[in-house]
């Protein structure tokens, strides 16, 4: 049944109205004196060095990787969580390897040093 | 009911495709991802309107929310974000690209075609959560059971799936880590000139 | 609802109109009251956190504006609407604009699934918590979005900051209400809040138990653990302070939202405090019933056996009492948020990350160990080929439950603090043996 999912829809197009309304009115609202150096990337004062959207460490990706892997396993393990009653035993051992293959992936991680940031 | 049904899967279908071609289209590649994110907004709509709610929620906690900021990030570990550059030689020879995506669309869409009981229009098709519909819960809770029945192999290969991108993402951060040039602290530094004393 | 509407527009004012309008008016009133409400919220909140940040640092915070400073919220507000609008010129104009609509919507829609009482329920949805935490994600995106529109380095530091910490600390908050889950077998907020009757949990159904509400689930090993992760990793989602890294003012300005004046700034900020109210709430229907309490339940049964008449009175203050018993609860945490705040200084992000995956992770998986072994303890039977479980009385089985649950998240607990003193301590003191190394040198 999509019932409950209209008055999400008409939430969601309301919630954006309203964003996009205020900002709007917003900018409408106050002053407008546009300057170079107001408009210019705030550095603490300071004049920018260099471009702003530069190259970033691998870091942030590993973690973002890392962390997906695990959501992906999550959501695996809800579908079973809620029929984990009536299933037995077999559905435990089932979601038990599941998951000890994906503790495998997580010791070799610790293990690895995948873990520290740098 | 089912015209507007119809009216909106045509509604969504178009915001499918077009941020899809703006994915391709557009040059500069963090806008590229963005439209990507919009592409996958509306698969999870779609699925909504197909009545699979588990899916359409995980295409949004995965896709929307996981998968696109991972995007974000490999885009950003790279040089030319803006397009400058991008014309590349695949990129002339669009068509190649055009015909790999044909063949391959159709491999997966035809055998879906060929098997699909077609209803004709000779019995009136129920509407949609009026008869015959399972309840909503439904589609999770057979989706967990086929996940231990059924499906048993494919859901524990996909957990060593799993462990194969994890330890592929260990690997390659490793050898980049690796090949960086040791930057010493101040406190290496200090202790190495030390040394000699 | 639906008749109310139907009495005033066709019966009173005749107009005849067909269900579907009906249907709409009902859609978009409940719309408009959520999104009156939640601002209300973020007015409130931020009016108590300066006031009682203020009191833990000896200040006063502000009170000339109204009573108490009461109305010092809604002239920020005022003041923000009359800022001038900045777009700085080397920015990605529309990805800038963009941002602050991508962040704030998740958030309104998180609050159509949270339930303010017996009934006062917006929307009831199966999947009412995968919802909320999914729809949450989304935000992540958008938090990029500022940080890479606004072509400024501490934006785009800020921004990525705020992403991996937030990809981060979803993990350990889904493992953990992946264990309430696995204990009560549903997705929905609303009959997550029933099972939380009673006096203990799972024991509801035993008639000699009397319905006083208070059957929560932090009153279990599972539920406790639970609910320390998950408000652990609400903090990290909601930014709060021992890891609001992302906004850190004395290291990058103000992260992904350097760059942002007026109502696009109030806009982040509207989003902020409205999901660390939503965090609050949660934690107090997952963990501590939401609305119930000792007597809402007596209230509500009272208004379905009742006469015609007094039905609708005693509805309403069950109603009534069971949003009072919720807004306390809620209120309470975010008090405990800003206590934190007062009380604890910032992490690095290395500490925030290590965290997470040596501590909060493994606590989290073995809680969902624990919940299984709960479960079974409590529900399975024959059918499952646990015949003795029923020949033990219910008070038996809830008692060796709850034995074999808290032994197992002690040792677990104690286990990890003492895996991790061991692996990080050593490192930290050679670090800073290093430090003082580096001092001495260079003041020698």
């Amino acid at each position: 049944m999509l019932t409950p999912y209209v008055p999400i829809l008409v939430l969601f197009l309301l919630a954006v109205f309203i964003a996009v309304f205020v900002i709007v009115l917003s900018s409408q609202l106050g002053p407008q004196k546009p300057g170079a150096r107001k408009l210019a990337p705030y550095e603490s004062g300071m004049e920018p060095i260099g471009p702003a959207m530069r190259r970033f460490p691998v870091k942030f990706y590993l973690v973002a990787m890392l962390f997906i892997v695990f959501d992906i396993e999550v959501v695996f393990l809800f579908p079973y969580a809620l029929v984990f009653r009536e299933l037995g035993a077999a559905g435990l051992v089932a979601a038990g390897v599941f998951l000890a293959i994906l503790m495998a992936g997580f010791a070799y991680e610790w293990k690895k040093g995948a873990l520290k940031w740098d | 009911m089912q015209l507007l049904v119809q009216v909106i899967f045509v509604l969504i279908a178009a915001e499918i495709v077009g941020a899809a071609v703006m994915v391709v289209t557009a040059k500069n590649i963090v806008h590229a991802a963005l439209w990507l994110i919009a592409s996958f907004c509306g698969v999870g709509a779609l699925y909504l309107l197909l009545e699979a709610e588990f899916l359409a929620v995980v295409q949004v906690l995965v896709y929307v929310g996981a998968i696109s900021i991972l995007m974000l990030f490999a885009i950003m570990l790279t040089r030319h974000v803006t397009g400058k550059g991008a014309e590349t030689s695949l990129y002339q020879r669009w068509w190649v690209g055009l015909i790999v995506a044909a063949v391959l669309f159709a491999a997966v869409i035809a055998p879906t075609v060929l098997a699909h009981p077609w209803e004709t229009a000779t019995a009136a098709p129920a509407l949609p959560g009026e008869t015959g519909q399972p309840a909503a819960m439904a589609g999770i809770v057979d989706l967990g059971r086929a996940f231990v029945e059924e499906y048993l192999l494919p859901f524990e290969i996909a957990a060593v799936l799993l462990l194969v991108g994890l330890v592929g993402a260990i690997v390659i951060a490793f050898e980049e880590r690796a090949a960086r040039r040791h930057i010493p602290t101040l406190a290496e530094e200090v202790a190495h000139r030390r040394q000699p004393e | 609802m639906y008749e109310v509407i139907d009495h005033v527009l066709n019966v009173q004012m005749g107009l005849g109109v067909p269900g579907w309008v009906i249907h709409l008016v009902r859609h978009v009133t409940v719309a408009g009251i959520l999104l009156v409400i939640a601002p209300l919220q973020m007015l409130l909140l931020t009016y108590l956190e300066r006031r009682i940040i203020a009191r833990m640092q000896d200040r006063v915070g502000p009170n000339r504006v109204g009573p108490e400073g009461l109305f010092q919220p809604v002239a920020d507000g005022i003041k923000m609407f009359t800022k001038e609008d900045i777009v700085p010129t080397a920015s990605d104009r529309w990805v800038h604009l963009l941002a602050p609509c991508v962040v704030v919507a998740p958030v309104f829609l998180m609050v159509s699934v949270v339930p303010w009482g017996p009934e006062l329920v917006p929307i009831d949805m199966n999947l009412g918590l995968l919802f909320f935490f999914a729809v949450s994600s989304v935000s992540g995106a958008g938090l990029l979005m500022a940080g890479w529109g606004s072509n400024n380095k501490f934006s785009l530091l800020g921004g990525m900051r705020a992403a991996a910490q937030m990809v981060a600390y979803e993990i350990p908050a889904v493992l953990s209400i992946l264990a309430i889950v696995i204990v009560t077998g549903t997705l929905s907020l609303v009959k997550i809040l029933n099972v939380q009757g009673g006096l203990f949990t799972s024991l509801n159904d035993v008639s000699s138990v009397p319905n006083l509400g208070l059957g929560w689930f932090v009153f279990t090993p599972v539920g406790f653990l639970a609910f320390l992760c998950f408000f652990i990793s609400a903090l990290a989602e909601g930014e709060r302070t021992p890891f609001d890294i992302p906004e850190a003012d004395s290291e990058i300005v103000a992260g992904y939202m350097t760059e942002y004046s007026g109502m696009k700034f109030g806009l982040f900020y509207l989003a902020q405090y409205v999901l660390n109210f939503l965090l609050c709430a949660i934690t107090a229907i997952l963990f501590f019933g939401g609305w119930q309490g000792p007597g809402v339940e007596w209230l509500h049964s009272r208004g379905v056996t009742a006469s015609p008449d007094g039905s609708v009175v005693f509805t309403i203050l069950a109603n009534v009492l069971g949003l009072a018993y919720f807004l306390a609860k809620t209120y309470f945490f975010f008090f405990v948020m800003v206590w934190l705040r007062g009380a604890f200084p910032r992490l690095r992000i290395d500490q925030l990350l290590d965290f997470c995956w040596k501590f909060l992770i493994p606590l989290t998986l073995v809680n969902v160990v624990s919940a299984t072994l709960w479960a079974i303890a409590i529900q399975w039977g024959s059918p499952q080929g646990l015949a003795f479980l029923e020949g033990m009385g219910e008070w038996a089985r809830w008692g060796m439950a709850f034995a074999l649950t808290l032994v197992i998240n002690a040792a677990a607990y104690i286990g990890l603090v003492r895996v991790n003193e061991t692996s990080g301590n050593q490192t930290t003191v050679a670090e800073d043996r290093q430090d003082r190394s580096m001092k001495t040198a260079t003041l020698s």
